[in-house]
């Protein structure tokens, strides 16, 4: 089965840009669900709906970068603390 | 040897002063009889000193033990509770804060209302004003809480337990897996945890008459708290919602948190994604009965623009 929340992820980390279209309105995601559900209903394969989904997404995005700046360290530092004891 | 305790309350606590000390005394006085209890304390890299003396003070009371357990760095509630439970040795918990006081004949409430498979929570009062909270309410798209302030809003069950005063069995606590301490220090854990009961086919139910006297931070200190690991709950809130929600939902509640902390989502969304969240959604999925749309529609939870919300 396709795990489509991954690919979502995974799109929007791999295309900052698409976090401007995540920020912008209902509309934009609207159109992104949209697509992702007319992709479901097509037999494709998996990296085919991410690319495509992108391109939706890319479609309806207002060119913007977005800033990456970094976590604050004590999220790093609890994770990391975490995943020791874990 | 000690004789096995009815309860054991299980106390995080960071720099909380003499408040511990007033909580552990109201936890004892405000026993209905002396039965045995244990006090287990999990220290969060406290710098205040404010566990020092709580063993001695614990076990002045007849019946009562205690344990402390010193974290080395700071971990965060959600650790530091599972590390309580652990260490429990009674058959039903009872997680606390160190900023509470209980109140007389706090165990009875508690004793008329336990059942197989249900979980308890006590209401909350603010120490300083009238306010009254009957657990909590789980808002959308943002996964935060807000208080329930009529104990009937759900006839009397609870879509979140506050861990001011969570009452569950040992077994049960166990089974669950206790909170999610991949959610580190601070937001989200708390309505994880519930969610996950209502799930796995929990009811959580509120004691209107156990009346927990908490007190809230002020502004002037929850504020900078807040803001300081801003970016901590992006990340548990991320966490949660890929965890439970479906794709339409993710969108939703991952565009309110891009908003609420643009410079952090990035780095926040790859930590997530980048752990265990996807292996530990599977896995949740496989064990649930009910589903997140069973729990959305019970609850009455919409979206923004009203619609109930599903599994699809």
């Amino acid at each position: 089965m396709t795990d489509h929340a991954k690919k979502i992820v995974e799109t929007i980390l791999r295309r900052p840009d698409l976090q401007a279209v995540l920020r912008r309105d209902t509309d934009s995601l609207a159109r992104a669900i949209g697509m992702r559900e007319r992709l479901r209903e097509a037999p494709s394969s998996p990296e085919g709906n991410a690319v495509a989904l992108a391109t939706v997404l890319s479609t309806a995005a207002v060119a913007g970068a977005v800033a990456v700046c970094g976590l604050v360290s004590t999220l790093a530092i609890s994770a990391r603390s975490n995943a020791k004891r874990g | 040897m000690a004789p096995q305790p009815e309860f054991s309350v299980v106390i995080p606590t960071r720099n909380e002063g003499a408040r511990l000390a007033a909580a552990v005394r109201s936890i004892a006085t405000g026993r209905s009889h002396e039965f045995p209890l244990e006090i287990v304390i999990i220290d969060d890299a406290s710098s205040d000193g404010c566990c020092g003396d709580i063993c001695a003070l614990v076990e002045s009371w007849p019946g009562l033990q205690a344990t402390v357990v010193r974290l080395e760095q700071w971990s965060g509630i959600p650790y530091a509770r599972n590390v309580g439970a652990k260490e429990a040795h009674a058959d039903t918990l009872i997680v606390t804060d160190a900023n509470v006081e209980f109140p007389l004949n706090w165990d009875l409430a508690i004793r008329r209302a336990r059942r197989r498979n249900r979980v308890l929570c006590g209401t909350i009062v603010d120490q300083q004003s009238s306010f009254r909270g009957y657990g909590c309410s789980l808002e959308f798209p943002s996964l935060g809480v807000r208080w329930l302030r009529d104990p009937l809003a759900h006839g009397g069950y609870v879509p979140v337990a506050p861990c001011t005063c969570t009452v569950i069995a040992a077994a049960l606590f166990a089974r669950l897996g206790g909170y999610d301490d991949r959610m580190p220090v601070y937001g989200a854990a708390e309505p994880e945890f519930s969610v996950r009961m209502w799930l796995m086919g929990v009811d959580v139910v509120c004691l209107p008459e156990l009346l927990i006297r908490h007190r809230f931070r002020p502004p002037s200190e929850r504020a900078p708290f807040l803001d300081r690991i801003r970016t901590i709950q992006t990340h548990n809130y991320l966490r949660f919602g890929i965890l439970y929600l479906s794709d339409r939902q993710l969108l939703q509640t991952m565009q309110h948190h891009a908003l609420g902390d643009p410079d952090g989502f990035q780095e926040a969304l790859q930590t997530v994604a980048g752990g265990d969240v996807w292996t530990r959604r599977e896995l949740l999925r496989r064990s649930f009965h009910r589903s997140f749309g069973w729990y959305a529609m019970h609850f009455g939870l919409r979206d923004r623009n009203g619609r109930t919300l599903t599994d699809s």
